[in-house]
């Protein structure tokens, strides 16, 4: 999640301000050090200075010195002179240099900072030199010499140059330190402005660096705040804390994301659910309306129930007043059946009688029959015999003639018996068919009969089972009777109940009216609710 | 009840009327029969003028046709109860037979004259012909009558067209009675010794 930064954007703010002021103060402290050695230097060029000047008064005293030793005055010039040629030698190669006063003081000497001044001292050294020897011949002359006066005056020109030296060398160790002075200070200047100049950047980057992400957090948080959460998320642009504060208003984006679906879609359930609540609501007023006219109605049926009842307990008495009758009647109709069933005996034999009567017809036409049979075959033979007599007739030619006709005769005679024989058949067949029928019918007379009988048991057994069940029933309408009257007193009760159902509804009816308002309040809740997220967007 | 007293009544009443009626029917048979044969016997007895014109002849049926021969070149006619068939001979010779101890060989005239065989079981009857040697039967399916057709009025089928049924047609009258040639069906090989010509004068 955490993106990689370089080591500077990965760098916490407080550690980036430790480290601006930890730079500044390096600076500070580096001009500090500069100005303590710019001033050390100073003070080493005064005292160079110093003992620069110290050479003229040196020059003096030596002179004084040499005159007052010469007119045996206490005074040790040959020391002085040790010393301006220590203080030369010093001053031109560097050492260590005693002031030779009260307090004995000792100052460390830097050689010669230039060729100019080097070469000035050397002119001093030679001047110191040539003053020597001018005190050497002044000291070798006596007192009363009359040179002395001359040599004095030269010993003062030298120590005169000698001065003007001393004075130019002091001049060039003054310009010197003059010049070093004006350097240092422009370098305070140029690392002053440099380091103006860094810090001025560094607080640039810095500031850059935190305005801009803040700039944008403030922008998504305006934007969050006009309810406008399609922004996208920021971008992480370094691991410090404005890093962290990114990364944090990221996760509230996302969460709100979040909390503003759930809400949305929460709300619009809801939403939906208080319209189901509202439909069911609905529903039930109108079922509660039905079941009020139901009631009604049940009320009116059971009032036309109560009034139907009373007729049926009426009927009931006459119906058994009917049924005693009919059990009367029964008893008659019992004995009529028993009479037919014996009738029914009777024609049974007697159609057996027939049956068997028809069978013996039938059995004297089949002999006719055969005897029928044996004429048929005579009248056959005698064809034949006619037909020969007539072939016989006509091998006799005349002769036969006559005989011809006889046996014309016989044939003719044949063919009548023939004839007389189909029809007799035929006769005969009919009436074996019309027996054979009649068999049929006298068979089925009597299983008809049979039938009957049977059916004439039935009825007997039906009508005593009858009669048994007109006397159950007489008792079954006394009981109706009774249970009449109890189902009277039963259905005066159910209306006194539905009378009180009816109040109950009409007070079920009151409360869902109620509760249907409080449905529709909800519902538009609901949607004012439903309203407010979509100030969301997402 | 009443009613079936009333049929049983109706019954009784039919049948005492049938028996008279029955009585009565027979005397009026009775007396038509004696009248035709009081006629027959009133009649002249002149033969010469009963006896109609023309050749006698023998009609019998094959195969619902119906056929004819004459009376005079017959033997006799009998029932043909059984043949027994001759193996090694054509078709047309359905077998011999035995009447009276004497065997005679029976023509299939059906077969000749490309007719359908009778069925199994049915009356058969031989017809036999008067040759010079032994007697010759044709099967025929029924016998019919004596008749007399007139030779000069026949139609001949020969003159018209030919062919292998129409050579035992000798005519054919105008009520359609076919006349067999008997010389024609003695002329069969199958009768014929092969020594002797195929076809003899006439």
């Amino acid at each position: 999640m955490t993106p990689k930064f370089s080591l500077w954007k990965s760098m916490k703010l407080r550690r980036k301000f430790s480290l601006v002021a930890a730079m500044f103060t390096l600076v500070l402290a580096g001009l500090i050090a500069f100005n303590v050695v710019a001033i050390e230097s100073q003070k080493a060029s005064t005292e160079i200075t110093d003992l620069a000047g110290r050479q003229r008064m040196l020059s003096e005293r030596f002179v004084k010195e040499l005159v007052l030793a010469n007119s045996n005055l206490p005074a040790d010039p040959a020391a002085t002179m040790e010393q301006l040629r220590q203080s030369v030698t010093a001053m031109t190669v560097g050492g260590t240099v005693a002031l030779g006063d009260d307090g004995g003081r000792r100052i460390e000497v830097a050689a010669a900072p230039t060729e100019e001044i080097a070469a000035k001292l050397a002119d001093e050294q030679n001047l110191i030199r040539t003053l020597d020897a001018e005190a050497q011949k002044y000291g070798a002359l006596a007192a009363n010499d009359s040179h002395r006066a001359e040599r004095l005056k030269e010993l003062l020109a030298v120590e005169g140059r000698l001065t003007d030296t001393a004075d130019q060398v002091v001049r060039l160790y003054s310009a010197h330190a003059l010049s070093r002075v004006a350097t240092a200070i422009l370098l305070q200047v140029i690392a002053g402005l440099g380091a103006a100049v860094v810090g001025v950047a560094i607080s640039m980057l810095i500031s850059a660096q935190i305005a801009d992400p803040l700039a944008a957090c403030a922008e998504a948080a305006h934007e969050i705040a006009k309810g406008n959460l399609r922004i996208e998320p920021l971008k992480i642009s370094s691991g410090d804390e404005l890093g962290t504060l990114q990364m944090a208003f990221n996760d509230m984006l996302a969460g709100l994301r979040d909390i503003s679906l759930q809400t949305r879609s929460v709300c619009d359930a809801l939403t939906a659910a208080a319209a189901q609540i509202l439909a069911s609501t609905q529903e039930q007023a109108a079922g509660i309306k039905q079941q009020a006219a139901a009631v009604q109605q049940i009320t009116s049926t059971v009032e036309e129930i109560s009034t139907s009842g009373k007729q049926v307990a009426e009927r009931a008495r006459q119906v058994a007043g009917t049924a005693e009758a009919v059990a009367a009647s029964g008893t008659a109709g019992l004995q009529a059946v028993c009479e037919v069933s014996v009738g029914m005996e009777a024609i049974r034999e007697q159609a057996e009688t027939v049956a068997e009567n028809v069978i013996t017809l039938s059995e004297r036409t089949q002999a006719v029959g055969e005897i029928i049979a044996t004429v048929n075959d005579i009248a056959e033979q005698s064809n034949l015999v006619a037909l020969n007599a007539a072939i016989e007739a006509a091998d006799a030619r005349e002769q036969g003639r006559r005989f011809s006709v006889v046996a014309n005769e016989i044939k003719n005679l044949a063919d009548q018996a023939k004839e007389a024989t189909a029809q007799v058949r035929g006769i005969l067949e009919q009436t074996q068919k019309g027996i054979n029928t009649s068999v049929m019918l006298t068979e089925e007379a009597l299983k008809r009969v049979e039938v009957g009988r049977d059916r004439t048991s039935v009825s007997e057994q039906v009508i005593r089972q009858m009669a048994s069940n007109i006397q159950d029933s007489l008792h079954a309408f006394q009981q109706i009777v009774g249970a009449t009257n109890q189902q009277q007193i039963g259905l005066e009760q159910v209306t006194q109940a539905l009378h009180e159902i009816r109040h109950a509804s009409q007070q079920n009816a009151v409360t869902t009216g109620q509760l249907e308002k409080s449905s529709v309040e909800l519902s538009q809740i609901g949607v004012q609710l439903s309203k407010a997220l979509e100030k969301y967007r997402l | 009840m009443s009613q079936g007293r009333g049929e049983s009544g109706k019954f009784a009443e039919r049948l005492a009327r049938l028996a008279s009626g029955a009585a009565g029917g027979d005397d009026a048979f009775a007396a038509a029969v004696l009248a035709a044969r009081a006629r027959r016997l009133a009649a002249p007895r002149d033969v010469r003028d009963r006896r109609p014109a023309g050749t006698p002849v023998l009609c019998f049926a094959i195969a619902q046709e119906r056929y004819a021969l004459p009376l005079a070149e017959l033997a006799e006619v009998l029932p043909l109860a059984a043949w027994t068939p001759v193996p090694g001979v054509p078709q047309h010779l359905l077998g011999v037979t035995n009447v009276r101890g004497d065997i005679r060989p029976v023509l299939n005239l059906h077969a000749m004259l490309s007719l359908p065989e009778p069925a199994e079981g049915d009356d058969a009857y031989a017809v036999y012909l008067r040759t010079s040697g032994r007697e010759i039967g044709l099967r025929v399916d029924s016998l019919d009558r004596i008749g007399f057709i007139e030779t000069a009025g026949l139609t001949r089928p020969q003159k018209s067209g030919n062919g292998l049924p129409q050579r035992y047609v000798a005519g054919i009258t105008a009520d359609t009675l076919i006349l067999l040639d008997t010389r024609q069906l003695l002329g069969l090989d199958a009768l014929q010794d092969r020594r002797a010509p195929l076809h003899a004068a006439p």
